[in-house]
């Protein structure tokens, strides 16, 4: 069979979801359950680095919670904390379905999973206690670190075991994505870790390596995930194959050629060598092939899929997840022509981009993929639809606060800091952008709001899934292979 | 595209090239630069940062202050750091080659700092910049970086002159101490040949004519 010719992960012959569903489940529900309680802590994290530009003085006289050990934490808790438990529940479960493999008995990936956390915990404790590495995301001391290898090694391990005993031998793009995107971080952490934290670049070279690791954790790690997921359910929602699925390969290839040197465009200006700083801004211009081609892919498959009238929670984040993804590829190339730059290099705006790409683009992917695998594990619907909306409604609302806040902030900022005359004394500058940084911890704690009923609901389902019994309805919605998957 | 040995192999091409392009070429093009040494001067650029200053940087990583400042100064052409005074000229490479940590920083929510030593001369006034920063600006007070004690006797030599009152004195840490010889050593005026480079002048005002025109 050639790839072109299986456009949709399901083929004619069903094998058994709900055993390959009921194989994962406990690590997976382990997974989504520690994602969601980290999501809240990075969330209130957040705020507090928010409310901190607004009011210095908050939590300013104890080392433990100055503004600049906040923010490292929350970006930790956000990226190893939540996006990586997401990621890992969404690569176990879909590797096993497209695998059409039941995972084996093995409780090594819910220890795996526990380390990782545990490892997490302490290297927060770590940048707490001020034993920050310094160096962008990888800021967590060594010793946490190499607890997160060995677990990160363990979980993967586990998916290479379901992978070596696929039934189905075709690969469908999903699994590029996830399969690849499994192999790239062990080498990318090691390598960043070598590197950095032992401490064997000199001088900028550090910077470019921080940069290229910072951002090939987006570039290789959870966007292909993320990315893979939107292959994988996008089809399965929508009750339509994948529109133009062969470009799905030149997409997934420049996608990630590209993208793995797209950090380097942060250096624009910085003191490395200036091939560097081409190189970066070139790769960005070139991901707009991919960025095209997987908007074809997806974006095109969900128009079309909306008149066939699917909808539901997964639906509605994964219609803005692909919207972000054009919008970070756009805005990428927009952002970084000369006379932008000039104005919003060093700004609030870089972080705008981040949240673009990483929470409204990869976060929504996985709060989609969430909702759709969750009853399929649990066998039993939401507990909560009000919840689920409020999660909906105030992610949306806090995703814009936050990037719009961040992108006005930023133009304030970089159009007062070079306008001398205007704003002779920093202090100027500051007031330039500080009422949008009030919209900002207002972003955030909106974001508190839907994160925690995203929380409660994963916790009531949890509890649910351990202590009643599913109900014979729910038994054929969420388990009946006709009504759970589509067959094209 | 089907098989798993061919997808593995090209995602290890693409990492491969990847970091040996980006972090291998780099790391040998550093290799080769060294510090400067000035045959007048009869001592090399950058020099050798003195314990305390090495104490001080880590002071700078672990509270994070590059969460807010950087320490990279630009090219006229792309950015107005000369014109705001953070340093003589834009930074190269060679600045930060003794350096155990380098703290690039990527948000100017404060000044650039890679010169404030050179800006900023009384160390006095660094202590009260951590101690009590500018009531309107984003930068948060580190009172925890000094002591406050009653004052038995002689008053201490570094307490801080505007925060004490006759009954207390405030004293800056080790930790302070360090910080602020940290901040004192930031001063890269020395000029290396790679430093002289003329920026494309013409073409940046003829930018800056076409911004003006244009509001
Ligand atoms: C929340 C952001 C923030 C953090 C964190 C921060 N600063 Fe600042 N810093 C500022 C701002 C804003 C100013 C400008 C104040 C003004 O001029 O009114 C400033 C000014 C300064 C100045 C004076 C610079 C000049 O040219 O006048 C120094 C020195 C300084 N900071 C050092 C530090 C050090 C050292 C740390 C870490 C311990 C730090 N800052 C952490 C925001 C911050």
């Amino acid at each position: 069979m050639d790839s072109t010719s299986s456009n949709t992960p399901t083929s004619t012959s069903q094998p058994d979801w709900a055993r390959i569903d009921a194989s994962v489940k406990v690590p997976v529900l382990f997974f989504i359950y520690a994602a969601a309680a980290w999501l809240v802590t990075a969330s209130v994290l957040g705020f507090i680095a928010a409310a901190q530009l607004v009011q210095p003085a908050f939590l300013a006289d104890c080392a433990w919670t100055t503004h600049g050990r906040i923010v490292p934490l929350a970006r930790n808790a956000l990226i190893y904390g939540w996006g990586f438990n997401a990621a890992f529940a969404v690569m176990i479960w879909m590797v096993a379905r497209l695998c059409r493999t039941p995972a084996p008995k093995w409780g090594a990936t819910l220890v795996g999973g526990l380390f990782w956390n545990a490892g997490i915990k302490l290297g927060m404790a770590g940048i707490i206690i001020g034993q920050s590495t310094g160096h962008f995301m990888l800021e967590m001391p060594a010793y946490a670190a190499a607890i997160m290898f060995v677990s990160y090694g363990i979980i993967g391990a586990g998916v290479t075991v379901i992978f070596s005993r696929r039934r189905e031998g075709n690969m469908f793009a999903s699994q590029w994505y996830a399969l690849t995107a499994m192999f790239w971080f062990p080498w990318l952490f090691s390598i960043a870790q070598y590197t950095l934290v032992f401490g064997s670049l000199r001088g900028t070279s550090q910077a470019i390596a921080a940069a290229w690791y910072g951002h090939n954790v987006y570039a290789l790690f959870l966007g292909p995930i993320a990315l893979g997921a939107l292959y994988y359910l996008i089809p399965k929602r929508v009750g339509r194959p994948i529109t133009q699925y062969p470009l799905a390969q030149i997409g997934f290839w420049s996608f990630v050629f590209f993208g793995s040197f797209g950090g380097l465009a942060t250096l624009v200006g910085s003191p490395v060598p200036a091939w560097v700083q081409t190189v970066g801004i070139s790769a960005n211009f070139m991901l707009l092939i991919p960025v095209f081609a997987i908007a074809i892919n997806l974006g095109v498959t969900l128009l079309s899929g909306s008149k066939a009238g699917g909808s539901g929670p997964a639906l509605k984040f994964f219609k803005l997840s692909v919207l972000s993804f054009v919008a970070v590829g756009g805005l990428s190339v927009v952002l970084s022509m000369p006379s932008l730059s000039h104005t919003i290099q060093f700004t609030f705006v870089g972080e705008a981009l981040d949240q673009l790409h990483w929470y409204a683009f990869a976060s929504f992917a996985f709060f989609g993929a969430i909702y759709f695998m969750l009853p399929r594990l649990i066998v039993r619907p939401w507990p909560s639809g009000a919840l689920v909306t409020a999660h909906f409604w105030a992610s949306v609302a806090g995703a814009i606060m936050i990037i719009g806040s961040l992108v006005l902030a930023g133009f304030a900022q970089g159009a007062a800091i070079n306008d001398i005359e205007g704003y002779p004394a920093f202090a100027d500058v500051v007031a330039a952008s500080s009422g949008y940084l009030v919209a900002l911890a207002l972003g955030y704690l909106t974001l508190i709001v839907g994160h925690l009923a995203f929380f409660v609901n994963v916790v009531m389902a949890i509890y649910q899934a351990c202590f009643s019994k599913p109900s014979d309805s729910a038994e054929t919605v969420f388990s009946a292979p006709a009504a759970m998957e589509v067959n094209s | 595209m089907n098989r798993g040995p061919y997808l593995f192999l090209g995602a290890f091409v693409i990492l491969a090239f990847s970091w040996t392009a980006a972090i291998l070429a780099n790391q040998l093009g550093y290799g080769a630069v060294t510090p400067y040494y000035d045959d007048l001067a009869g001592q090399s650029f950058p020099a050798k940062q003195p314990g305390i200053v090495a104490r001080g940087a880590q002071v700078y990583t672990d509270l994070g202050c590059a969460t807010c400042h950087t320490q990279q100064v630009r090219r006229a052409d792309l950015g107005s750091d000369l014109a705001r005074g953070w340093g003589e000229r834009a930074s190269v490479g060679r600045d930060y080659i003794q350096e155990h940590t380098v703290q690039l920083g990527a948000n100017h929510i404060g000044p650039d700092l890679r010169n404030v030593g050179a800006r900023i001369e009384d160390v006095n006034s660094f202590y009260q910049i951590l101690y009590s920063p500018s009531e309107d600006s984003s930068m948060p007070a580190y009172r925890f970086l000094f002591e406050e004690t009653e004052i038995t006797g002689e008053v201490s030599a570094d307490a801080l002159s505007v925060n004490s009152t006759t009954s207390h004195q405030v004293v800056p840490t080790e930790r302070a101490r360090s910080l602020v010889a940290y901040l004192a050593h930031r001063n890269d005026t020395y000029a290396y040949p790679e430093t002289n480079f003329i920026p494309p002048e013409p073409e940046a005002e003829e930018a800056a004519d076409a911004e003006e025109e244009g509001h």
